[in-house]
């Protein structure tokens, strides 16, 4: 999967990093068992510091979205096809959507135009995927 | 023979000559001289410009380094033979870093990348590397074997003293005591130079392609498959070249050590190789770099007249890394060997350990090969 990032954003690249591999796993580029390069090469293809990529690649391993073994390097760990995550996490989740949401309001957006906006999200991810099975979980909720 | 020697450098710096003239068109067209500019200004009036400049002088610093070594030829063949290729170089790499000022300074008081979307791009999916053809390595080891082997075969009859140097002409102009060493010293160098350009081809098969956000998936497919080629077959053809060339040149010493003739022979058909291989290297590379840049022509009208298709975002400026145009150093940058930001082939990172390593490594192979050359014979 390609990823590009921004340098010049004021995101740092290691937040950038791990939202296009978030973004990845939610539209199926990557799966569950997909490896993703080590460390160093994807440091030298960008050609930046490797340090930046271990911290993208730290912030995905607390989310449990990233494995890393010894011997097989870096692995996708879960895709939307997993049963749904942690309590807590979602806490949090839900807590930093809160904030995104607000920053929508505050800014005069009315809420039909945030859920449309939401919704086309949702679509884009599982119209990419192939087996797209988030869409039936979030009619049942 | 002074002529002789004239002749081989203007030939020789003649043909680097038009290699440094193709350039601008085979770099990427955001990168002309060396500079990184943004896909909106790559036809600006500066670019166009500083290129024409760039052109005319090189032409002009091949026709001073003729004119002096003109003038140098009646005093030393051999002066002429070090000074002007070096004498060329330089004068061409001043009028480089002269004209690809102006673009740099256009740029700047421009703004060019004012308001520009710049993004670096990778692949997130590992890389399987793999390893340059063998039939290249094998076919050259089988080359210095049937040197080896008539060397064997006519080592009784060789004379206690033999020929180990000869001048631009052919003439001997250096001899030592028959040994292993001064009878296949020669072959086994090469054999040397054959695993040097083996493991060059496998560092830069393990060297990440760089890929540039201003690219197409397809186009930097076929840039990818250009320098895999470039690593792989070409560094095989130059090492196949020069056993074949160091091969013949060694036989002739051994069986003809005296006739100026043969050897002049070997050397100029070492030469004619040589040129040819490079020649045939740099063609095949162009081809596809200007296959690369039409498709890129190509899909920037098709998004100008469909308009659907977003411009693509740019390579970020990165001068700051590039000394010069060419020396690059970023202490960020795990990568030992980069693509070269105005030529063919790869350069070294000397902001990375392993880049400081090979360029020390490489400076004292040349110094070493200097005080052995020049020193040495100077000592006896």
């Amino acid at each position: 999967m390609q990823i590009a990032i921004d340098p010049v954003s004021n995101v740092p690249l290691y937040q950038q990093l791990r939202d296009r591999v978030v973004e990845g796993i939610a539209s199926g580029e990557l799966s569950a068992g997909e490896p993703l390069a080590p460390v160093r090469q994807l440091a030298a293809q960008f050609g930046i510091n490797p340090a930046t990529v271990a911290k993208g690649y730290d912030l995905l391993r607390a989310e449990g979205l990233l494995l890393t073994h010894r011997t097989a390097g870096s692995v996708v760990a879960r895709d939307p096809r997993n049963a749904p995550w942690h309590a807590d996490a979602e806490a949090d989740w839900s807590a930093r959507l809160r904030t995104l949401l607000a920053e929508a309001v505050a800014q005069g957006m009315p809420d039909d135009g945030i859920l449309q906006h939401a919704r086309s999200a949702l679509q884009t991810f599982s119209a990419a995927r192939p087996t797209s099975d988030s869409t039936t979980k979030e009619d049942s909720r | 023979m002074t002529v002789f020697a004239f002749g081989f450098v203007i030939v020789i710096t003649a043909f680097v000559a038009a290699m440094f003239l193709v350039m601008p068109a085979m770099v990427r067209r955001t990168l002309p001289l060396g500079v990184s500019v943004p896909q909106s200004h790559v036809n600006d009036p500066v670019v166009r410009s500083s290129i024409r400049r760039y052109r005319s002088g090189i032409v002009a610093a091949w026709v001073v380094s003729v004119l002096v070594s003109a003038l140098a030829s009646p005093v030393s063949s051999q002066l002429v033979l070090a000074v002007m290729p070096l004498l060329f170089i330089a004068l061409s790499g001043v009028v480089y870093v002269v004209t690809r000022r102006s673009i740099t300074a256009a740029k700047r008081e421009g703004a060019w990348y004012e308001g520009a979307t710049t993004r670096l791009v990778a692949d997130a999916s590992p890389r399987r590397v793999g390893h340059p053809s063998v039939a290249w390595l094998v076919a050259s080891v089988l080359v210095v074997w049937v040197t080896i082997a008539i060397g064997v075969a006519v080592y009784p009859s060789l004379p206690a003293v033999i020929p180990i140097h000869w001048g631009g002409a052919g003439q001997v102009n250096g001899t030592a005591p028959k040994s292993v060493w001064s009878v296949f010293g020669v072959p086994l160098i090469t054999l040397g130079v054959i695993a040097l350009f083996y493991g060059m081809s496998w560092l830069t098969l393990v060297t990440p392609p760089r890929s540039v956000a201003s690219d197409t998936p397809e186009q930097a497919a076929r840039r990818a498959g250009a320098q895999r080629h470039l690593a792989s077959a070409g560094l095989g053809i130059m090492s196949l070249v020069l056993s074949i060339g160091l091969g013949l040149t060694t036989i002739a010493g051994w069986l003809a050590p005296d006739s100026d003739a043969v050897m002049t022979a070997a050397l100029l058909t070492t030469l004619v190789l040589v040129v040819a291989a490079v020649a045939v290297i740099l063609v095949r590379y162009y081809r596809s770099m200007s296959a690369s840049r039409a498709a890129a022509t190509q899909t920037a009208s098709r998004s100008v007249q469909g308009g659907l298709e977003r411009e693509r975002p740019d390579a970020p400026d990165d001068d700051r890394y590039w000394k010069f145009g060419a020396v690059y150093i970023n202490r960020d940058d795990p990568a030992t060997f980069v693509p070269k930001r105005f030529g063919v082939g790869w350069t070294v990172n000397l902001g990375s350990p392993g880049g400081i390593v090979f360029a020390v490594v490489i400076v004292l192979i040349i110094l070493g090969a200097l005080v052995t050359v020049v020193v040495v014979p100077g000592l006896r």
